[in-house]
């Protein structure tokens, strides 16, 4: 392969192959969790719909366990998000940074409950924070 | 669940004669609802995407290679781990980073209980849905999950945060690539507050599903009605996901986090609803 080409064959193949595997992760499941309430729908009539009794009956059985997904990819993704890859000085202020800003933006989102002015908030407090354990340091 | 706004459309995203407006009046409005909704995402994409552009062309790949992963993977973990991974076999590359993915099974099943009527639109729904999940990343799914619970956001409201969100990354990994070191010359300045974005938008978005947060619909905060009335189980499922992902993260294992989080989590619900029901 030339350098010179814009894009190499071999990593368009590896990249068109992990991007449709991604794409059937994120597709399949959704598509036949579709499909299971499709059928449901059409044995029970308005099931399927949001607010309707089989969408309450959903949520008590088998569905009761989906409604904790969301709370606990978010909390995982929180704290990976947050944690240093790597540990050492710089990763150790960079994660008190991170603490004072999580603290801040939890109490934005507590008492104000916007998401947007959290994620402002958030930002603004790890700047701050940032700067002053630089400054210490 | 479920419960229609004055003037929104429910679940769908379709005119069904509910609403007090012309349809596609509404149908702009929720898309314009779902663009605004993708900004916190767009914000912590941008330098994201920006890192892995610059990665990317300090591993060797031309502009064009970084902003075709961005555009047919559009997964950060695996994009990292692809441009890491240059020098390794093409199909151990390959495993790695569609292993990363492998979370993103979780989400549809989730959203779907949201998004059920679609079933019934026939072929253009299905197509709708098949194209909504292309965009399915952590971001959007945490956004979404939450608003969706509320009732009144449907596909096409999914569908502008989804393009936001993909218009952010796609240009962030161009300025990253093509900016290159004179990006690196302007971020340090910015990184700190860049940096914190994705786990800003977190907290905004956990909070409220563990009970707090005080603002209303309106202004941005919907509280999903299922965990609102169960936060015990809620709590718990978030307080085993934090520990397992962050005992991931200390032993080295940073992409198994959402897996091991996700697993311990809904089991720690799981375990205290029983305890709290008997």
């Amino acid at each position: 392969m030339s350098p010179q080409e814009p894009v190499r064959a071999w990593l368009a193949a590896v990249v068109a192959a992990v991007g449709l595997g991604t794409y059937l992760a994120r597709a399949l499941p959704l598509l036949a969790a579709l499909r299971r309430r499709g059928a449901a729908a059409s044995g029970e009539g308005f099931a399927g719909r949001p607010g309707s009794a089989g969408a309450s009956a959903d949520a008590a059985g088998p569905g009761g366990r989906l409604e904790l997904v969301a709370p606990s990819v978010m909390a995982a993704l929180l704290v990976s998000s947050v944690l240093p890859a790597r540990w050492g000085p710089e990763a150790l202020a960079q994660l008190a940074a991170h603490l004072v800003a999580l603290a801040v933006s939890w109490a934005v989102a507590r008492l104000r409950g916007h998401l947007g002015l959290t994620v402002l908030a958030g930002m603004a407090a790890a700047w701050a924070a940032r700067a002053v354990v630089m400054a210490l340091r | 669940m479920g419960r229609s706004l004055p003037g929104q459309q429910v679940g769908h995203g379709w005119p069904t004669g509910r609403t007090d407006e012309p349809g596609h009046q509404a149908l702009r409005r929720l898309q314009g609802r779902g663009l605004l909704d993708g900004l916190p995402v767009a914000v912590g994409y941008f330098p994201t995407a920006a890192a892995f552009g610059l990665a990317a062309r300090q591993a060797g790949l031309q502009p064009v290679e970084a902003l075709l992963m961005s555009a047919l993977i559009y997964a950060g973990a695996s994009q990292f781990a692809l441009v890491g991974m240059m020098q390794a076999p093409a199909l151990a590359a390959a495993g790695v980073a569609l292993l990363l993915n492998l979370r993103h099974a979780l989400y549809g099943p989730v959203l779907a209980r949201h998004l059920g009527p679609l079933a019934r639109r026939g072929l253009r729904g299905w197509a709708q849905a098949a194209a909504c999940a292309f965009g399915l990343t952590d971001e959007v799914f945490a956004v979404a999950s939450v608003r969706l619970a509320g009732g009144s956001f449907g596909l096409r409201w999914l569908a502008a945060l989804e393009l936001v969100a993909y218009g952010s990354w796609l240009a962030g990994t161009l300025a990253g690539a093509v900016g290159g070191e004179a990006l690196l010359r302007v971020l340090p300045a910015a990184e700190p507050a860049l940096g914190f974005a994705l786990p800003a938008l977190f907290v905004g978005l956990l909070v409220p599903m563990l009970g707090g947060g005080q603002g209303p619909p309106s202004q941005g905060h919907q509280r999903p009605a299922g965990l609102a009335l169960d936060r015990s189980p809620t709590r718990a499922a978030a307080a085993a996901a934090a520990a397992a992902a962050a005992a991931c993260v200390l032993v080295g294992m940073g992409s198994w986090a959402v897996v091991a989080g996700a697993a311990a989590g809904v089991l720690a619900g799981e375990v205290a609803g029983r305890w709290g029901r008997r």
